[in-house]
């Protein structure tokens, strides 16, 4: 199914030419161009889109705080004339970043990776309702279920997954880890920590505390996790 | 059997490689981003005039980020990386090289525009509209 494409910048040159090069590629079905990014918020966040390509200098809003208002992220390739973003674009995870003026074929490139991760992220939507995660130490595959789960901590190559009563080292990156486990509960806070939103004690400003533990929120992610929670007053 | 089409020859004073790169045979394609430039440019050197003349090095470099990648879109790569040096002159509060620099994409855009002007009526007449 072809991906459901918006197009955000404050540039008429820009949304044209990216009109014309969507409108030649079937897997994407472009549903809107938005030249204002605070209009293109309010559309994004009602409509179901998988796919943004978004200008980040706007005057208005730039396209890194139109995500922070996102209260889920889709797919977001950044397309942009200046490279000096592309640190703070990464941090958003995002699928690509292409430098304007944008040539057919390097964005064909980008919409493949858009592609491919689209599948990627549904093939592995089909088992969101796991109970339990099968993890590698030392030779043995060790059982852990997720309801034990406290939070998981990024140590350079490795990640540290802290349970109720135990602490693994596995061989993996966050990132990996994160698009792997895919479950609801299981948040991504910060480039540094995936959480289980269950076990939470409390949330200040920027940091959540889990058994005792201060863990930071990062910019990217407070919209993501203030919406997975329940506020009451 | 379709009529052939001849291929459209843009002007030698443009950048021909890239503009073929980007439009790629599709000439209803340029003459849509050649219209656009060509109604939004006027307004653009007017807000770059006016951030230059209220020595604004923060506007002025807003308005070259923004008209940066425009020019390569109709052929003008070498005034993308005359913006590209405005921007960050401006960046770094240099007055006088932005002013300078400016002196010479005002020069150049008072040459190149009228250019555009018959190119984008040469690709209507192509299209035959």
């Amino acid at each position: 199914m072809a991906l459901k494409t918006v197009i955000i910048d404050d540039e008429k040159i820009a949304i044209k030419s990216l009109e014309n090069l969507c409108k030649k590629i079937s897997t994407l079905d472009l549903k809107a161009s938005f030249v204002d990014p605070i209009e293109a918020l309010s559309y994004v966040t009602k409509e179901s889109i998988d796919l943004i390509l978004l200008d980040i200098e706007m005057p208005e809003l730039t396209g890194l705080e139109l995500l922070d208002k996102l209260p889920s992220l889709p797919q977001v390739i950044f397309t942009t004339s200046n490279k000096e973003y592309a640190y703070e674009a990464f941090e958003y995870e995002v699928t690509d970043f292409i430098k304007k003026p944008i040539t057919k074929d390097r964005f064909l490139k980008s919409i493949q990776k858009a592609i491919s991760r689209d599948s990627y992220l549904k093939e592995i939507a089909r088992d969101s309702n796991l109970k339990e995660i099968y993890v590698r130490v030392d030779g043995r595959l060790v059982r852990i279920t997720i309801d034990d789960i406290l939070y998981f901590e990024n140590v350079g190559d490795y990640v540290k997954v802290i349970t109720t009563d135990k602490v693994h080292v596995i061989n993996i990156a966050l990132k990996h880890l994160h698009v792997k486990l895919n479950h609801p509960r299981l948040l991504k806070v910060h480039r540094s920590y995936i959480v289980n939103m269950d076990k939470i004690k409390d949330i200040q400003e920027n940091t959540l505390v889990i058994n005792k533990k201060v863990i930071p929120i990062s910019r990217a992610h407070k919209a993501i996790v203030m919406n997975s929670i329940n506020i009451i007053n | 059997m379709q009529p052939q089409v001849k291929p459209f020859a843009f002007s030698n004073q443009l950048d021909v490689g890239f503009l073929k790169e980007v439009y790629d045979g599709d000439m209803e394609y340029a003459a849509d981003i050649f219209e656009i430039f060509l109604d939004t440019i006027d307004e653009e050197r007017e807000n770059l005039k006016a951030s230059l003349e209220g020595e604004d090095c923060q506007e002025i470099r807003a308005c070259a980020h923004k008209m940066k990648p425009t020019f390569s879109m109709v052929g003008l790569t070498d005034l993308t990386e005359q913006f590209k040096t405005l921007e960050t002159a401006a960046r770094y509060n240099k007055l006088d090289r932005v002013k300078e620099i400016y002196k010479a994409i005002r020069n150049e855009l008072t040459e190149k525009v009228p250019l555009l002007i018959d190119q984008q009526k040469q690709l209507l007449a192509h299209l035959g509209k």
